[in-house]
């Protein structure tokens, strides 16, 4: 191997060594990169990099991160978020496994209007786990609900995750929020069937809340529950998205106005104050603040890797594959699988899939499909017990007397559902690809 | 020593401030631009622009703000299981680290900056915004102050270090329930 040849390995070996220490990860990158490329290449090489961080923080379509994040941290910290809980929770609460549909729903939206797996296990898990336990939910069916509906934001639109995806396969953000839609509202179905399942043969494990119980609230209190903290917040998600994968307004625009929105209703459903509004903006800096972080410490690291000819490294890992492309697909998603458990979401998207990328383009492969089955995947990475990220978050949050085996042996049945539908996506691509042209995109 | 540590960290937590402003003034000012647009049908080029110099703030003061806040991403698998001294030192080499980056970077922007002082660099667009040094100044000034909380973290370290006890805690997260 030639000298550059070991530079790279020692580039990504000096990353993860960092890293796994507990170096934080952008700063991990950036000196990594800073010191590979030095030893390559020379002070030289980094004259440009004023002007590669410059374009990071002026990219338009980054400009939707900020935007989306406050519209989900509003509605959050407002409480709207826990209202809406509650009350599809009472509102399913006769069926058995109601309040596990309850939590899949609120997941859906709540992952659809920030994306960001931590802050909904963490809300969700807050919020639901010691109301689950109180009605006899068996504690494992419960954790892995709340762990599998937190990593749904992760494939429901508007995720962060297909925004920065768009930038690096070069689709519009449009598309993919188009191509995602099908695959994730098929995955939320899964889960449904699946607990709706539960309620039939195992009823047991997820008790319905008792009749009389369900007596003392009245219809008519119900509806208005519903009109009053569903009703909102569901409307603002799906006009978000509407107008969005509609074509009407672009993300960017579109986020604005859902960022106002969940300001409104914030307003009106009381939950709005100086307090709220200074922890919603402290939410919104630090979570965007972080995702630029490491943009920016991806720089001098992308830097290296591609002057020390990185790319070829990895076309030639790639051709001593068997199974060309297919060969390749079933490697990448291993890889990416297996990366999921130590790194967060945005490393693998802007550091590890660039890399990779460039192979999959001389394959002539479908760049919205393969989005959305990194997206997939990606999720259930985080999913799978020992590593998964949403585990960690749910562990921080969960009441003395919930073990890590709960957790564990609770969301194994949601990661065999992921692999189903990630298997149903392998096999139909035109549950990904139908919707964007269909609307021409 | 507890001194310099509050000190920087004042300084950190007043540009975050800054940037939560900013994070605000964004929110408000796109959702204007919309507005105008669809139903007046008027787009300023300078307003729309505006949009996209607010990320720079947000992005670059926010680096510091966040890593004061340990809201920065770090993988804690090994450290908590770490011995406190041995989690000092660890933050100790993190935080020389990322002074080390914070400077560099700084220092290789502020000559970016300079080119674009010399050349009276401002917007291509007809009505666009001037004086582009000053959004491209974000740059040194975001690194420098990831410089000065390392700096802050790597004095905190050294208390951890020394007398395990007595620690300096990390600023915490403000929640909805904190008075302000």
């Amino acid at each position: 191997m030639s000298g550059n040849e070991w530079l790279v390995i020692g580039l990504i070996t000096g990353f993860l060594g960092l890293m796994i220490l507990g170096v934080p990860v952008a700063i991990s990158l950036a000196v990594s990169g800073f010191i590979a490329g030095y030893l390559g290449f020379g002070a030289n090489l980094f004259y440009l990099m004023p002007a590669r961080l410059f374009g990071v923080v002026t990219n338009y379509t980054l400009l939707a991160i900020p935007l989306f994040v406050f519209m989900g941290v509003m509605l959050e910290k407002s409480k709207v978020a826990e209202n809406m809980l509650e009350t599809i929770g009472k509102a399913m609460g006769g069926l058995n496994g109601g309040m596990g549909l309850a939590i899949i729903l609120v997941g859906v939206l709540m992952g659809a209007s920030t994306g960001i797996v931590g802050a909904t296990v963490v809300t969700v898990g807050l919020l639901t786990l010691p109301a689950l336990m109180r009605r006899g939910y068996s504690p494992s069916v419960s954790c892995g609900t709340i762990c599998a509906s937190g990593t749904l934001g992760q494939i429901i639109p508007p995720s962060l995750v297909l925004i920065l995806l768009s930038d690096i396969v070069g689709e519009s953000v449009g598309t993919l929020f188009a191509a995602a839609f099908i695959p994730g509202l098929i995955l939320a179905s899964i889960y449904i069937v699946y607990l709706l399942l539960l309620g039939v043969f195992k009823k047991e494990l997820v008790p319905a809340i008792p009749a009389e119980e369900r007596a003392l609230i009245s219809r008519k209190k119900l509806i208005k529950d519903l009109f009053a903290h569903v009703m909102p917040p569901l409307l603002l998600v799906f006009a978000v998205l509407g107008s969005i994968v509609g074509g009407v307004a672009a993300p960017t625009e579109a986020a604005s106005m859902g960022a106002l929105g969940a300001l409104l209703i914030a307003v009106v459903a009381k939950g709005f104050n100086p307090a709220m509004l200074k922890a919603t903006l402290h939410g919104t800096l630090v979570i965007s603040a972080m995702v630029f972080f490491i943009l920016l410490c991806a720089q001098p690291f992308s830097l290296a890797f591609r002057g020390l000819g990185g790319d070829q490294m990895v076309h030639a890992m790639f051709d001593l594959l068997p199974g060309g492309e297919l060969g390749a697909l079933l490697f990448l998603m291993v890889v990416l699988f297996v990366l999921g458990f130590f790194l967060e979401w945005i490393e693998i998207s802007y550091i590890a899939l660039p890399m990779f990328l460039p192979v999959f383009m001389n394959y002539g492969t479908d760049m919205v499909w393969l989005a959305i089955i990194v997206a997939m995947n990606l999720q259930m990475s985080f999913l799978t017990p020992p590593f998964g990220w949403a585990l960690f978050f749910l562990k921080g949050v969960a009441p003395k007397g919930i073990t890590t085996r709960d957790i564990y042996v609770g969301v194994l049945p949601f990661v065999a559902l992921q692999l189903l539908a990630l298997v149903v996506l392998f096999q139909f691509p035109a549950l990904v690809t139908w919707l964007p042209e269909a609307i021409g995109w | 020593m507890r001194t310099i540590v509050n000190g920087l960290e004042w300084l950190v937590e007043q540009m975050g401030g800054l940037a939560r402003f900013c994070v605000l003034a964004l929110v408000l000012l796109v959702a204007t631009n919309v507005i105008l647009r669809y139903l007046f049908s008027i787009g300023p080029v300078s307003l729309q622009e505006l949009e996209w110099h607010l990320v720079s703030p947000i992005a670059l003061l926010g680096l510091s703000y966040s890593m004061k806040h340990r809201a920065d991403v770090r993988i804690d698998f090994l450290y908590e299981r770490f011995s406190v001294r041995t989690r000092a030192s660890i933050d100790m080499l993190s935080s020389l680290l990322t002074v080390a980056i914070g400077g560099i970077i700084a220092w290789l922007s502020i000559f970016y900056v300079i080119q674009s002082y010399n050349l009276n660099e401002g917007s291509p667009n007809p009505g666009g915004l001037t004086l582009r040094y000053l959004l491209k100044a974000f740059i040194p000034l975001g690194f420098g102050l990831l410089l000065l909380q390392g700096v802050a973290d790597c004095f905190r370290a050294l208390i951890q270090f020394r007398d395990p006890d007595n620690a300096m805690p990390v600023a915490a997260q403000l929640t909805a329930e904190e008075p302000v």
